[in-house]
């Protein structure tokens, strides 16, 4: 773990990391992954992965479609709506 | 209305008029405004919703119109929606948001009569195990007010424990019911997953997270969990199979003792878990030792496999729909950004960027895949244990109550809180803990882990227990 | 523009096919995007804290249906990934996308053009996944404007191989997947509302070299036209590049149908590290063979299967066939034709004649045609046993169709008024004649062909009301003697 890592972390997660939280995360990150890389330690050879702890398949749903929808309920707790509209700061493509 | 009151108790007062909903339901919310500035428990109490349920609840029981749960008072813990009400997972992130809905579980134990008192406190998102990240400032322990009360569900650990609450809902993804009720000395139960739904509940890490309940008895436990439960069509991970929880005949079980677990616990605790050992062999069950092989790099595989599905179940916390928004940041990167780092406290930002790294590209198969595979070996093991036995015990947590801040510098420190308890979460299996004794004068929780659907035996034999055993009835002496 | 028969073109496309199902492919909202922005958007969709996704049972099966109709394998387990990535119109910061098990797997596509068969393209996959909502960018000043109402609807992602080789070919690959999926009934095949789109794969190599060259990858075209446009554009471009000895960049490029062009969009360099995982709050989907044999048991007869029978019992010709199964409306309007009346290369030629030109002049689709197949039928019937000419039927065609009657009262009139009557024929016949002494020479040295003709000349001066059969006759004797 090293600070370019780091960077690239908080990018990806878009979480800002100010200068001050960063030396401080660095040393966190570092012994939480040494502290993970104790799974390194165990022999898993023919192991499948296990996602799921029950052998269980997923239930489907019947394709209804319902218009249980209020959007001025949804939109109250919304920092900002224009319109019934989302709004974000101009996304330009490059 | 005494101090102490389970569930039952309470149900059989109500049924045979002794008292009204409305006067428990008054009396829990005064000893909440009395008492819980030293707890903090709750983060929001509902008072003129609860009385006016309390009043509805009256008119049934004189109707004759009878539920499981009916006109009696309970907590939720802030993980889960309540229509209407904030809900906040106790994370500046969420200090505005106001559920448009209710949790699947909530509407169940609504519809068993259930009323509710208001909202528990927790560790910010469910990431914790001492109860200190919450936005609303930590829980004091009931027992001893400069200890934690364990986490993520501490309020609801406390609450029970403090006698503010008859019992609370909390969720469980590695250990935070278990090891708040050993903490708190209550009795902390989370089924086998998929059968308390998850609608609802503020997601963490969606293959871990348990829906569960914090409560005086095992017998209460019984109780909220037949009517919490249940398959639920909104998610599709819940349970089409039923459990047997009912009452069952089979008396003498044969419990699985891995001897490895308890060999390294300080004698204060080991103590009474020994006693405990002792209660049960001498009702006629038989222990048996096992052997759990993987149980040491349980810990490590659950933080990789917890932290990658947390960091992409928060990533909708963008400042766009709901949630908190920074004042600053003139492009959407920088908003998204600032918002998340202002909305999230520290803990969870270390899980988020720890989720992120071991599913990124070069890390994928080596952390995440790894922990996978070390996953089914873990789960492998019980499934071997339980072919020859019908439950497991097992300690609740490797200490009592620490204090707080005592874990500020040490995260993986805290991590290794939930040794015990987080491999029951990998393998899904339903486990409760349960109050066996005190060392130093804080309480101390026995585990019984069951197979999968394994309900019925489990809280069979926790009833047996209490019915032996008073520690489950102790008061902490800061109430009196 | 460089245009060397020295490089050859490798292409690859990725087309989203928009699932018409009823409500979305994880929630209950409808999937019909409503206008309304965020009024068809519910919970779920909004990735409101606390909501869990549920898979739609009939966008698997439509998913299978694809694959069948492709001839692929279709997995008996099946899994859905996450892909995280950040963008304002994606709620949940990931999107819910099958990555290692997808549904469909390998498959193939007959690629015909002009009705031949030209090449077999490889279908690599095709997997479910979910449709992000929309940005808009242009409509508020100094922000976007966000509409989640299409997030959440099914899409299935085909990715075929690398087998296309020009700019025709990956066009006619999109139109023949276009056919396809409306023809199963799976997706509406609106590409205006974009319910079909395109992104394409380009690169150029050198003839006879095995080696793939740098690719480029352009997003997003949804007409038939554009992708050809875009393509060659996008050849022409690398070619042009590589004919320099300049390199070309693995970027992801845009076309601008204005400017008949492609343009860079971002680059590779930085690529993009989207954390793909099992999404854990969806548990394995299984896939029972049953279900597999249901499935290809209620599928309609394919587009192929019917070109090929329009070939082999039919004796249509094999452009004719491509034309009649472009779709599976006027195939079945064809077939329904074809059962009252036997003459299939007649009504053919109606159908893609007389029939088409009506649909276009009215830009309509045939399923809003008011001529029912049978009062068709009925018509070419006549035509087919020489009791009405050709000419005639499209009379009462037009007659029917703007007038409105039943077709059999209409074929009586215009009977009626046929001149049938000898002497006015005779009249009519050594007029016609008169006016062509080449044609009669020519029928007297044996060449049998020009009565036709003469037939034909007859019929435009009498406005198609002689009697042809009768005009004929008398033609004969006109001339023998």
């Amino acid at each position: 773990m090293d600070d370019t890592t780091l960077a690239r972390l908080g990018q990806l997660s878009r979480i800002r990391l100010e200068v001050d939280e960063r030396l401080p995360l660095l040393q966190d990150l570092s012994t939480i992954l040494k502290f993970v890389d104790e799974i390194k330690s165990i022999s898993t050879d023919k192991i499948e992965p296990l996602a799921h702890p029950l052998d269980s398949v997923q239930a489907l749903r019947e394709d209804v479609a319902d218009d249980d929808i209020e959007r001025d309920v949804y939109q109250k707790f919304a920092a900002k709506t224009i319109d019934g509209f989302y709004v974000v700061p101009r996304v330009v493509d490059p | 209305m005494e101090t102490v009151q389970s569930l039952v108790q309470l149900r059989e007062l109500l049924e045979t008029r002794q008292i009204s909903s409305y006067e428990i339901t008054s009396e829990y919310l005064a000893r909440i405004r009395r008492t819980d500035c030293q707890f903090n428990s709750f983060v929001a109490t509902y008072d003129e919703a609860a009385l006016r349920s309390a009043q509805l609840a009256d008119k049934h029981i004189s109707d004759g119109l009878l539920k499981p749960l009916i006109g009696i008072p309970i907590g939720h813990k802030d993980v889960f929606c309540v229509k209407g009400e904030k809900t906040t997972c106790c994370s500046s992130m969420l200090d505005s948001f106001v559920a448009p809905y209710d949790a699947t579980i909530v509407e169940n134990l609504q519809n068993a009569g259930a009323i509710c008192l208001g909202k528990t406190n927790m560790d910010e998102f469910a990431m914790g195990s001492s109860n200190e990240t919450s936005k609303f400032g930590p829980v004091r322990n009931p027992w001893n007010l400069d200890r934690v009360p364990g986490g993520s569900s501490g309020g609801s650990a406390a609450a029970v424990a403090a006698c503010i609450a008859p019992a609370c809902t909390g969720s469980d993804t590695g250990g935070s019911i278990r090891q708040p009720a050993s903490f708190c000395g209550v009795t902390g139960f989370k089924p086998t997953y998929g059968l308390n739904s998850r609608f609802g509940m503020i997601a963490f890490a969606s293959s871990l997270d348990h829906p569960g309940t914090l409560t005086r008895t095992v017998e209460d436990a019984r109780l909220m969990f037949n009517s919490m439960s249940g398959h639920d069509t909104q998610d599709s991970t819940s349970s089409t199979l039923k459990s047997a929880s009912t009452k069952s005949k089979q008396k003498q079980m044969k419990l699985g003792y891995p001897s490895s677990l308890f060999s390294d616990l300080p004698n204060s605790i080991a103590r009474p878990l020994e006693e405990a050992r002792k209660i049960l062999e001498e009702q006629g069950n038989t222990i048996i030792e096992i052997d759990l092989p993987h149980f040491n790099v349980a810990v490590a595989a659950y933080y990789v496999i917890s932290c990658a599905e947390a960091s992409a179940n928060l990533a909708r916390y963008d400042g766009i729909r709901y949630g908190l928004r920074s004042k600053q940041g003139s492009t959407f990167d920088e908003l998204c950004e600032r918002s998340r780092s202002e909305g999230f406290g520290q803990e969870v930002k270390r899980r988020i960027l720890t989720g992120t790294f071991v599913l990124s590209v070069g890390h994928y198969d080596a952390y995440y895949v790894k922990a996978q595979k070390i996953r089914r070996l873990i789960r492998d093991d019980y499934l071997r244990a339980f072919e020859s036995v019908d439950l497991i015990l097992s300690p609740a947590t490797p200490t009592t109550a620490f204090r707080l801040h005592a874990m500020d510098r040490e995260p993986t420190e805290m991590y290794k809180q939930d040794q015990f308890t987080v491999p029951v979460n990998m393998a899904g299996l339903p486990a409760m803990s349960i109050p066996c004794g005190f060392a130093d004068g804080l309480p101390v929780g026995l585990q019984i882990i069951g197979p999968h659907f394994g309900e019925s035996n489990l809280f069979e034999l926790g009833v047996d227990f209490q019915s032996l055993t008073d520690w489950h009835l102790q008061c902490p002496a800061t109430l009196s | 523009m460089s245009c060397s028969s020295h490089w050859e073109p490798v292409i690859g496309l990725e087309i989203h096919v928009q699932l018409n199902t009823e409500s979305k492919l994880f929630s209950t909202s409808p999937a019909s995007v409503h206008p309304v922005p965020n009024t068809s958007a519910n919970l779920v969709d909004l990735a409101i804290p606390g909501t869990l996704p549920v898979l739609n049972k009939e966008a698997l099966n439509k998913a299978i249906m694809f694959g069948v109709a492709i001839g692929a394998s279709i997995s008996p387990t099946c899994r859905f990934e996450r892909k995280s990535y950040f963008y304002p119109d994606l709620p949940k910061g990931y999107q819910i996308t099958q990555l290692a098990n997808p549904i469909v797997g390998k498959g193939s596509l007959d690629l015909h053009v002009d009705g031949d068969t030209v090449k077999t393209i490889g279908i690599t996959r095709a997997h479910l996944e979910e449709d992000a909502g929309k940005s808009i960018h242009d409509r508020y000043e100094k922000v976007t404007a966000i509409d989640l109402n299409r997030a959440g609807t099914p899409l299935l992602e085909v990715v075929t191989e690398p087998d296309l080789n020009s700019s025709s070919e990956a066009a006619a690959c999109f139109r023949q997947l276009h056919t396809l999926v409306t023809w199963l009934g799976i997706c509406d095949g609106n590409l205006n509302e974009g319910s079909m789109r395109c992104d394409a794969n380009v690169s150029v190599r050198r003839h006879g070299t095995q080696a793939l060259g740098n690719r480029t990858e352009i997003k997003n075209v949804n007409s038939f036209r554009f992708v050809e446009r875009a393509v060659q554009y996008e050849i022409d471009r690398q070619i042009s590049l590589l004919e320099q000895n300049e390199t070309v960049e693995r970027e992801t490029r845009l076309y601008d149908v204005e400017r008949d062009e492609t343009r860079r969009m971002r680059g590779k360099e930085f690529s993009d590290d989207y954390r793909y995982f099992p999404d854990p709050d969806l548990l394995p989907v299984e896939v029972s063979q049953d279900l597999v044999r249901s499935i290809s048991q209620s599928m309609p007869e394919l587009p192929s299967n019917r070109r090929k029978r329009y070939t082999t019992y039919l004796n249509l010709n094999p452009a004719v066939a491509a034309l009649l199964t472009r779709d599976r409306a006027t195939s079945d309007y064809f077939e329904a034709i074809c059962k009252v009346t036997n003459n299939a290369s007649l009504v053919a030629n109606w159908v893609l004649g007389n029939v088409s030109s009506v649909l276009n002049r009215d830009a309509i689709t045939i399923e809003k045609f008011s001529l029912s197949p049978e009062s068709l039928g009925v018509i070419l019937r006549h035509v087919d046993s020489g009791e009405v000419s050709d000419a005639l039927a499209k009379q009462v065609f037009d007659q029917v169709l703007s007038q409105g009657g039943s077709v059999h009262d209409v074929l009586d009139q215009v009977k009626q008024a046929r001149i049938s009557d000898n002497s006015e024929l005779r009249e009519l016949a050594q007029t016609i004649l008169a006016s062509h002494p080449d044609q009669v020479k020519q029928l007297s040295e044996g060449k049998s062909k020009v009565l036709g003709f003469l037939i034909g000349q007859a019929m435009k001066t009498s406005h198609g009301k002689a009697d042809p059969k009768k005009l004929s006759e008398i033609f004969i004797e006109l001339t023998s003697t």
